[in-house]
C-alpha cells in the first residue's frame, strides 16, 4: 500500500478532516474511475458527486474504515448510471499532461482490461491501480472478500487468455 | 504478485498517469466556472463547504467559492427537473429520471427510477431491485426506495410506515403509505426488504395491481392479473438484464408485456435472463398511481 494514500483521522471529525481527505483522495479515485469508465471528464463529475455526498454525510462516512472506498463505490455507481445506455469505451486516446514524461501504456493490456465486464474491471482497477488489498477492495465495494478473489481470478484468467501465454 | 499481475499493475499506472490533470478549484474560484458541467447541487455543496469553513473559523478554503453566488431556487429546480417519458411505445435507456425537486404540488414526478437511483450509493446489487450498504433499517430502506422513486427526494414527510413484519428468511415486509403531492389518493404499498452479503435492499413491492411474471414462454413476461387504477394512463416496465436496465413504456391497457430487449437495440447480455422487474402506472400528469415489482427466480 502506498503510504501517501493512507488517510488517518486523528482529530475531531469536521470540515478540516474532510479537506484532508479530499486533497488526498480526489485525484487517485478520479483516475481510477477514469480507468474503469474510460471517460476522464465523466470521472471528474463522478468523483465530485461522490465527494459531495461524502461531505454531506461526513460525520458518518468518516467513521468508516475506508471512507475512500465508499467514495470509489459511490462514484462508480454514479458513473455506471450515466453509462448504462452505452458500452464503456476504452481509455486509449489520452494525451499526457507532459508529453514524453511517461512511458506509453501497453494498449494491449488496457484493451484487455477494457474488455472485462464492468464488475470485474472495477475490482481490477481497485486492486492493481489503487493498490488496495483484496480485503480493502471488499470493504470498498461492499462485497465479500471471497467474491473479490473470485472476480480477480476470473479477470486474470480472461486477461491471460487475451494477452496470450501469460499465467 | 505474478508476472501477469505485475504487468497489469504497471500498465494501469502508466495509463493512469496519462489521464489529464484536473486541478482542484482554487480559493475564490467558482466551481461551476471551473467545470461548467458541474451540476447545481454540487455548486450548492461547494458553497456549503465554504460556509462551514467560515463558521468554524478556519481561514483556509480548500473547496469553496468565496464569492460565488448560490444558484437561485428556480435554476436549481430546472437543473434537477426530471426527463419526461416520451410518447413512443418503446423507450430504451437507463438514465434516472425521478424527481429530486422540492416536495410541493408543482413537482413534476415521472416514472420510477431504474432499480433505484444510481447516484445515492445504490448498489443495484444482484438479488435486489434497490440496494444500499448494510446499516439502515428495513423501514428506512423501504422509505428511501419509495421516496426517491415515487415521490421524489425531499418528500419523506409524505411517507408513513403502517406496519412491519418478519416474513422469514431474513426478510421483512414493510407497509408503506405514501401521500404524493398533487395526487388525489394515497398509495399503499408493501415493500419486501432483504439482507445479504453486506447489502440491504428491496426484493419486491406490491401495490393495488396484482401481477405475476410468467417464465414458461420463450422470454419471461409480465402479466397484469388485476386491473390498474382507473386513473392510470401509462405503464412503464423496467427490467434488468446483465448490467443493463431497460424500460418499456406502454399504454395502460396492456396486460401482457414480454421482457425483451426492444428490437433495434443491442442486447449486450443475450445469455442473461432478466433478474428483476419493476412497473409503475402513472396518470396523465405523470404522477405514480401504482407500483409493483419482484425478483425473477
Amino acid at each position: 500500500m502506498d503510504e501517501a494514500k493512507v488517510f488517518v483521522s486523528d482529530g475531531p471529525i469536521g470540515v478540516t478532516d474532510f479537506a484532508d481527505f479530499y486533497a488526498t483522495w480526489r485525484d487517485p479515485i478520479r483516475r481510477a474511475i477514469a480507468l474503469a469508465t474510460g471517460d476522464a471528464a465523466m470521472a471528474d463529475e463522478a468523483v465530485d458527486e461522490a465527494m459531495t455526498r461524502a461531505l454531506t454525510e461526513w460525520p458518518q462516512i468518516a467513521g468508516y474504515e475506508r471512507p475512500e472506498g465508499w467514495v470509489y463505490r459511490v462514484g462508480l455507481n454514479w458513473a455506471r448510471g450515466r453509462y448504462r445506455k452505452r458500452r464503456y469505451e476504452l481509455l486509449t486516446s489520452l494525451e499526457p499532461d507532459r508529453p514524453g514524461e511517461f512511458d506509453p501504456p501497453d494498449l494491449d493490456v488496457i484493451a484487455a482490461v477494457g474488455s472485462l465486464s464492468v464488475r470485474l474491471r472495477e475490482v481490477v482497477i481497485a486492486r492493481y491501480y489503487l493498490d488496495w488489498s483484496t480485503a480493502d477492495v471488499a470493504s470498498a465495494l461492499q462485497i465479500p472478500e471471497g467474491t473479490v478473489k473470485s472476480r480477480l481470478s476470473r479477470a486474470l484468467a480472461h486477461l491471460a487468455r487475451d494477452l496470450g501465454g501469460w499465467s | 504478485m505474478n508476472q501477469l499481475e505485475e504487468r497489469i499493475r504497471r500498465e494501469l499506472h502508466a495509463a493512469g498517469e496519462r489521464i489529464p490533470h484536473s486541478p482542484l478549484p482554487a480559493v475564490g474560484e467558482r466551481a461551476s466556472e471551473h467545470r461548467p458541467w458541474l451540476p447545481a447541487p454540487v455548486v450548492g455543496i461547494v458553497a456549503l463547504v465554504a460556509a462551514l469553513v467560515v463558521v468554524g473559523g478556519i481561514s483556509m478554503v480548500l473547496l469553496g467559492p468565496a464569492d460565488g453566488q448560490p444558484e437561485s431556487p428556480a435554476a436549481a429546480a430546472t437543473a434537477a427537473e426530471p426527463a419526461v417519458a416520451g410518447d413512443s411505445s418503446v423507450v430504451a435507456g437507463t438514465q434516472p429520471n425521478g424527481s429530486t425537486g422540492p416536495c410541493n404540488a408543482s413537482v413534476t414526478r415521472s416514472t420510477m427510477y431504474l432499480g433505484g437511483p444510481p447516484w445515492e450509493g445504490n448498489l443495484a446489487a444482484a438479488g435486489f431491485i434497490f440496494a444500499l450498504p448494510d446499516g439502515p433499517s428495513a423501514p428506512d430502506v423501504a422509505g428511501s426506495f419509495v421516496s426517491q422513486a415515487v415521490i421524489g427526494a425531499g418528500c419523506e414527510q409524505q411517507i408513513g410506515i403502517s406496519s412491519q413484519s418478519d416474513i422469514g428468511g431474513g426478510r421483512t415486509s414493510v407497509g408503506v403509505e405514501v401521500a404524493p403531492p398533487a395526487t388525489t389518493s394515497d398509495l399503499r404499498l408493501v415493500v419486501d426488504v432483504g439482507n445479504a452479503e453486506g447489502v440491504v435492499g428491496v426484493t419486491g413491492v406490491r401495490g393495488a395491481t396484482s401481477f405475476e411474471v410468467v417464465t414458461a414462454g420463450e422470454a419471461p413476461a409480465l402479466r397484469l392479473a388485476g386491473a390498474l387504477p382507473a386513473d392510470a394512463d401509462r405503464l412503464s416496465v423496467r427490467f434488468r438484464k446483465g448490467d443493463d436496465v431497460w424500460e418499456l413504456s406502454l399504454a395502460a391497457g396492456e396486460t401482457m408485456v414480454a421482457l425483451e430487449v426492444p428490437s433495434g437495440e443491442v442486447d449486450r447480455f443475450p445469455d442473461a435472463e432478466p433478474d428483476w422487474i419493476l412497473f409503475t402506472a402513472s396518470d396523465r400528469n405523470g404522477n405514480v398511481v401504482d407500483v409493483g415489482g419482484t425478483m425473477i427466480p
